[in-house]
């Protein structure tokens, strides 16, 4: 502890030293830039007004927030990132948000490629508006090797024979385009430590989706809706060190987990692509056999109402698999006059 | 964590001895580097902080290492510390910029945090020419040179 008299000379100094004016300049320039990236980004760029000293000092923040809407119009917005982007002069930055409109996006490759370049490491770039315009993110995206959490929304991810993402470890992909079923599944088995995977797919995508992981350990899945179509939609898993998966999936007709751990933790809410149960309908029915032989190893369960009615009414047709490792099961139910809408049985 | 004895005496600038616990000079992360390295000396300078910040950056680093010992309640302890770090940062803008440097000199990481989080508030919501007053930054463009800047920059002038 400090003692009382030292406190006093320590005042009294204080009291010399008040009259010098304080100045910010004293900090150092790194320090300036801690400051900035405490800033948004807005705030952060208007400080280039200040001084000679401040006109390039937000380029060194690590963080930055880009956005189409915060530009009076479209070119704005092109022309600022256009020199921001500037691979000669873009160094240094780490984190990247940019949410960018419908508007042609020829500017993307390029904005990209310097990222790249200059080593990001969290990416997330965002299309608004809920119009047809899914641009396609650049090659490069799929080589960059500083990559650890990338979040992609309303975009089209090309396909490519080449991926290489050797530091990523959480992916969110919302509402995306693939052109082939092949694209996402090379996407997520070419990052060797993929840890999270959360993914939306779009409206009307039919499509079988896998995920062949031998990191990744969390999953989350939903699709809600799609056009009938011929096609059978799916899941399928084959991620042995995955310990949570959560599914919502109104359209797959076919489930595969494959080995799942036994302390996995499970939440799931489909139907297997049926309206109604039909025990006349053998491909439903071997699809609801493998998946349940799948799970059959999971801790913890959360399920939907109507994922236990199917899984009831196909148990009256054939034995389920014992669920030996399960320590929990929640079924949720909707009870419309009833206060608790979630209902607990212990196994 | 068992509480260390032993003591160790941090020299200022101006060279007063202040004599705190190991546990306390181990948060300055230079300090622990040199402890590590077997720097074993029971006094150690340092030269570029001066005695009254050098005494706020150890009553940072002591309240720090009070709470960290104190085990359960730990909700509680982390809101005392919140209005701890809000009381002790809030002080006139010399002795900010001296904390800062000081906690980036002597690697005190959070204190380098709260320090830098108080400059952007007080910067956030103001005017250019409130920030340039505030801290006696001078305006060292030509009216040129200064719109060149605005027009390159307009998005972020906008309200």
């Amino acid at each position: 502890m400090i003692d009382r008299g030292k406190t006093k000379q320590a005042s009294s100094r204080r009291l010399n030293r008040g009259l010098k004016e304080y100045r910010i300049s004293q900090l150092p320039d790194p320090l300036i830039c801690h400051v900035l990236s405490l800033l948004s980004t807005k705030e952060a760029v208007g400080t280039s007004i200040l001084s000679t000293r401040w006109r390039n000092l937000w380029l060194w923040v690590h963080r930055f927030e880009l956005s189409h809407w915060e530009f009076l119009d479209f070119n704005a917005f092109v022309s600022f990132g256009n020199r921001y982007f500037d691979s000669t002069r873009l160094s240094c930055i780490h984190n990247l948000k940019l949410t960018i409109d419908e508007n042609e996006a020829s500017y993307l490759t390029p904005w990209i490629d310097a990222l790249v370049k200059s080593k990001i490491q969290h990416l997330c770039v965002r299309r608004t508006g809920g119009g047809s315009s899914f641009h396609e993110m650049p090659l490069s995206l799929y080589v960059c090797e500083t990559l650890v959490s990338l979040k992609l929304v309303q975009l089209t991810l090309v396909d490519t024979e080449f991926v290489s993402l050797p530091c990523l470890k959480t992916m969110h992909l919302y509402n995306n385009m693939y052109p082939k079923e092949t694209t996402f599944e090379r996407l997520v088995s070419s990052c060797p430590v993929l840890e999270d995977l959360m993914m939306d797919v779009l409206r009307n995508d039919a499509k079988v989706y896998r995920v062949h992981s031998r990191s990744l350990k969390r999953l989350r899945f939903l699709r809600s809706s799609s056009l009938q179509s011929d096609s059978v939609p799916g899941v399928v898993i084959d991620a042995p060190l995955l310990c949570s998966l959560r599914i919502s999936d109104g359209v797959s007709k076919m489930f595969i987990v494959k080995d799942m751990k036994c302390n996995a933790k499970l939440d799931i809410s489909f139907d297997f692509g049926l309206e109604a149960f039909d025990e006349s309908n053998v491909s439903s029915i071997s699809h609801i056999r493998n998946f349940l032989s799948g799970i059959s190893r999971v801790r913890d369960m959360t399920i939907s109402a109507f994922t236990f009615e199917i899984i009831h009414h196909y148990s009256k047709l054939e034995p389920l698999p014992r669920f030996d490792c399960m320590t929990r099961l929640d079924v949720i139910v909707s009870l419309p006059e009833s206060d608790i809408p979630r209902t607990g049985i212990a196994q | 964590m068992s509480e260390s004895n032993k003591k160790i005496s941090l020299i200022s600038s101006e060279g007063e001895a202040f004599e705190v616990s190991e546990a306390v000079a181990r948060e300055f992360e230079i300090v622990a580097h040199m402890l590590e390295d077997g720097c074993s000396g029971s006094s150690i300078p340092i030269t570029t902080v001066d005695s009254n910040i050098l005494g706020k950056v150890i009553e940072y680093c002591t309240k720090h290492v009070e709470v960290g010992n104190v085990e359960g309640n730990s909700e509680k302890a982390e809101k005392d510390l919140e209005e701890f770090d809000k009381r002790f940062i809030a002080v006139e803008m010399n002795t900010l910029f001296s904390l800062i440097l000081a906690a980036n000199y002597l690697n005190v990481k959070g204190l380098l945090n709260i320090g830098c989080q108080k400059v952007a508030d007080t910067i956030k919501d103001m005017k250019p020419e409130e920030v340039r007053s505030i801290f006696n930054i001078e305006n060292d463009y030509t009216p040129a040179e200064e719109e060149v800047v605005r027009k390159e920059n307009e998005w972020a002038f906008q309200p």
